[in-house]
């Protein structure tokens, strides 16, 4: 379905498509081989960012854009997208929902005038209102159901196994998308895909209010759409993030470190290096570096 | 020091008194008022994240952390958007957040004013509750923003924990000159977890108690009655309930007429010290005299939802309960007894009301109509003096009785009361006016042609007009008023009821009307339909008059309003500042 609404972009010779990089992540490799083929398309990783780069976009090419998006993160769009409506920017918006259930958008229609959600495969009688949509100048969004190839899940059992082996007491560990348990010494507390925005941020506030050591596993790529928390004043030695980071991803370690956090490296995880990491007398970070 | 700007004192008093004290602010000037007045007080917990969505997301893992609500605040606009992914998740995964949102004047937004968008329930779908302050101008603003704000706070973690947004306007920042804050009125709801029903015994003992029972359909009621028999027996209390309570006692007092005639001196006098509630909806327009505020009242709710319904402004308590439990716990082990006093009070004032010699209208009619309503009937009345006047008068404690009084309004009288005589064997009457029957003349075709309705008794009141307008304005006033305003007409239902299944009957004098009431109370294979005739006019001026003549007012009143033509009154009124 998403190749046919493409299409009728196309049509319109409408052919900036802005998108995050997790759902291009996701979609079909056939669908991802037609947007790259037929479309410019530019990938940004945080929501948030992307519908501000959408509002730039028209602003300045004076064109409708299509900003295609996962709906999980679709609450991400707000901010952007109000300030889209007051500029009257032609932003598209193609949001994809794994289930019909999940489409929860009544907060949106105060800034997003033109909204419709397809049912039918057959897209033939939705032509004439997206077309209305592409020439109405304003926000629209379009909710279709697509089906996104999973997200595999991580196993951290070398990183639970070594801390459940050096703390006494019961620790707190959140890691995302994981299947881990909890163990004699750990508390599991797993972050699913969908509550992926802010989950350092999250985690900052939780230490803060703990007053213990408290661990979280994430990937790099969560860093990226959660990169500003660094900047507070409540980082404390009870602060231990592991970060795991494919070798040729940019590097943030400066502004990791600016922010008086000790950095640790490492490609292969042993107990020394994560005795060294655990207690460290101030916030510290260990950066888990795979080869591809 | 804390602002001098109201709703934002009002909303810190109240945070403290719910305990709610961790706050993680984000900069900005319109909060301004609100972070620098709790970041001077020891009594909150503040953390500053600059991005909105990141102290969001901080906030929603505090919270998770502590088991406490958390408050974000942040200035106008866009800056409250960025709330929304973690007030999302936080609805998702029942986390106590509350977002305080700051907000501009509302009347320029979208007009050249900056940083301005609409908040107002901004996060719909995701959120617990939530509420728009306004910026406080007088004291009805300040009950509003009181209620409002006690509103909020008591749904994040009511039934399900989870967000909520109290937006609160900020046209000026004022200033910071205010040393102490007063304390506000706090509304406690109260559950199995967190009731001393010692304490709330205690609170009871020596004070007047009024219980207030409003509308109950409820089928089951002999054990609550009972319950509030033996409350009554103990408590200096009085008992009082409007016809659609159904709840009937010859001990317990239909109060709707005080309403109407009591002075403002005589409200002050029988006011008591506590009233406890119960019941949807209240119709008893002894509700609109009493406000807690100005008698210095509290006033107690009974609701098995635990439902703010905080119609006399100082609600205190909400028991979330059956009443049955309420009473009963109160009742457990106390060994006092009623003096009577408060309910002689009450009774002695009733006793005194007078209907006198009256003409011929609609009031005559309903007071006639009320004493031959067999036992056991069940008696819909349909808006306005339909209502208001069967409260005037004693109706038989078997019948049930019924109307739409929630939203009160004109118009499916007739079939809501087909339905409820669809389901009853007794006798079902209709008291309905002209246009409230024209208005709903569609129910008439199930009456002739679908159901088999011959228990139902349809009194009409025609007086071609919509009478409620005379008593409000009168030919005087508006001498046009029948040619829209009460919308005069000069049909006569009998024509439109298609009458071969129908028995009809009509009176246009006392003497027709007695005729008439005889046949209609009767047992018949048919329904039956009365047609009385009155004139909207009289039956305006027969229902002021039957005030006056009650009201204690001072002589030179009485005579001022009898003399003054109303429009004098009015701009006399003004100029005393009485409204």
């Amino acid at each position: 379905m998403l190749k046919t609404i493409l299409n009728l972009y196309l049509n319109k010779n409408i052919k900036d498509v802005i998108c995050t990089k997790d759902i291009l992540e996701s979609i079909i490799d056939k669908d991802k081989e037609y947007i790259k083929t037929n479309f410019n398309f530019e990938i940004l990783n945080d929501l948030r960012s992307a519908t501000f780069f959408a509002n730039g976009e028209v602003n300045s090419n004076n064109k409708p854009v299509i900003l295609i998006i996962n709906g999980e993160y679709l609450a991400n769009i707000y901010t952007g997208i109000t300030e889209a409506w007051f500029q009257r920017s032609n932003i598209n918006i193609i949001s994809i929902f794994e289930k019909y259930d999940d489409i929860k958008i009544e907060y949106l229609r105060r800034c997003i005038p033109d909204i419709l959600t397809i049912y039918e495969e057959n897209i033939e009688e939705y032509k004439e209102t997206i077309y209305k949509f592409i020439n109405n100048n304003m926000p629209s969004l379009i909710n279709i159901k697509y089906m996104l190839k999973s997200e595999e899940k991580v196993d951290y059992t070398n990183i639970t196994n070594i801390l459940d082996n050096i703390v006494k007491n019961k620790v707190d560990v959140f890691t995302y998308n994981s299947e881990n348990k909890s163990k004699n010494n750990i508390n599991i507390m797993n972050i699913e895909r969908k509550y992926k925005y802010g989950v350092l941020s999250k985690y900052m506030g939780y230490v803060s209010a703990k007053k213990q050591k408290t661990l979280i596993i994430l990937p790099y790529e969560l860093l990226k759409i959660d990169l500003n928390i660094f900047n507070n004043r409540y980082i404390n030695k009870n602060v231990k993030i592991i970060i795991n980071k494919k070798k040729e991803q940019s590097n943030i370690k400066e502004w990791i470190k600016d922010n008086d956090i000790e950095i640790l490296q490492t490609r292969n995880l042993d107990k020394n290096i994560f005795e060294k990491f655990w207690n460290l007398d101030k916030a510290s970070a260990l950066i888990i570096e795979e080869e591809i | 020091m804390y602002t001098d700007v109201r709703n934002v004192q009002i909303l810190i008093s109240l945070l403290k008194q719910f305990n709610i004290k961790y706050f993680v602010n984000s900069p900005g000037t319109r909060n301004t008022p609100l972070v620098h007045s709790i970041e001077e007080d020891p009594f909150f917990k503040c953390y500053s994240i600059v991005d909105e969505r990141s102290a969001a997301y901080f906030a929603l893992g505090l919270s998770e952390a502590l088991d406490e609500p958390v408050c974000v605040t942040c200035t106008a606009a866009t800056a409250t958007c960025n709330y929304m992914p973690a007030i999302k998740e936080a609805y998702e995964r029942n986390i106590q957040l509350v977002a305080l949102t700051s907000d501009r004047e509302s009347y320029p937004m979208f007009h050249m004013q900056d940083q301005s968008i609409n908040q107002i329930n901004m996060y719909a779908g995701y959120i617990n509750y939530s509420v728009d302050i306004p910026a406080i101008l007088n004291q009805e603003d300040e009950w509003f923003a009181n209620r409002s704000i006690n509103e909020a706070l008591l749904e994040i973690k009511h039934k399900r924990k989870g967000p909520i947004q109290i937006n609160y306007h900020i046209p000026s920042w004022g200033s910071f000159c205010v040393k102490n804050i007063p304390t506000e009125r706090k509304i406690t709801r109260y559950d199995d977890n967190n009731t001393n029903w010692e304490e709330v015994k205690g609170k009871l003992k020596n004070k007047k108690i009024l219980v207030f029972l409003g509308m109950n359909y409820n089928k089951e009621k002999e054990n609550l009655k009972i319950s509030i028999k033996k409350f009554h027996e103990k408590y200096n209390s009085a008992i009082v309930i409007d016809n659609y309570a159904n709840i009937n006692d010859n001990n317990f007092i239909n109060a709707s007429i005080f309403g109407d005639i009591l002075t403002q001196k005589e409200v002050q006098e029988l006011a008591p010290e506590i009233i406890i509630t119960y019941g949807k909806v209240f119709y008893s327009p002894l509700k609109n005299r009493l406000n807690g505020k100005k008698q210095n009242f509290e006033h107690w709710h009974i609701d098995e939802n635990g439902v703010v319904i905080d119609g006399f402004r100082n609600l205190t308590r909400i028991f979330e309960c059956i009443p049955e439990k309420f009473f009963d716990k109160v009742i457990n082990d106390v060994n006092i007894k009623n003096n009577y006093q408060y309910d002689q009070m009450l009774k002695n004032r009733i006793s005194k009301i007078e209907v006198g010699k009256i003409p011929f209208s609609n009031f005559s009619v309903i007071r006639d109509f009320c004493r031959i309503i067999p036992k056991n009937s069940i008696l819909h009345s349909s808006v306005l003096n339909s209502i208001r006047i069967t409260n005037y008068f004693k109706i038989d404690n078997s019948v049930k009785c019924y109307a739409n009084v929630g939203a009160d309004g004109i118009d499916g009288a007739f079939s809501t009361f087909l339905g409820q005589a669809n389901k009853t064997n007794e006798m079902a009457f209709l008291l309905i006016g002209d246009l409230s029957y024209l208005y709903d003349l569609n129910a008439c075709l199930n009456v002739n042609n679908n159901l088999n309705y011959k228990n139902i008794r349809i009194l009409i009141i025609n007086n071609y007009a919509g009478a409620e307008f005379h008593k409000n304005f009168g030919l005087s006033m508006i001498p046009t008023l029948n040619l829209h305003i009460a919308a005069g007409h000069n049909t006569k239902m009998e024509e439109t009821v298609g009458l071969e299944n129908v028995i009809y009957l009509s009176a246009k004098n006392q003497q027709e009307l007695n005729k008439a009431f005889k046949k209609f109370v009767e047992k018949s294979d048919k329904p039956i339909i009365l047609e009385v005739f009155t004139n909207a006019d009289c039956d305006a001026k027969t229902l002021k008059s039957f005030w006056n003549c009650n009201r204690k007012e001072k002589f030179y009143r009485k005579a001022v309003k009898k003399i003054m033509p109303r429009k004098y009154i009015v701009k006399l009124r003004k100029i005393l500042k009485r409204g």
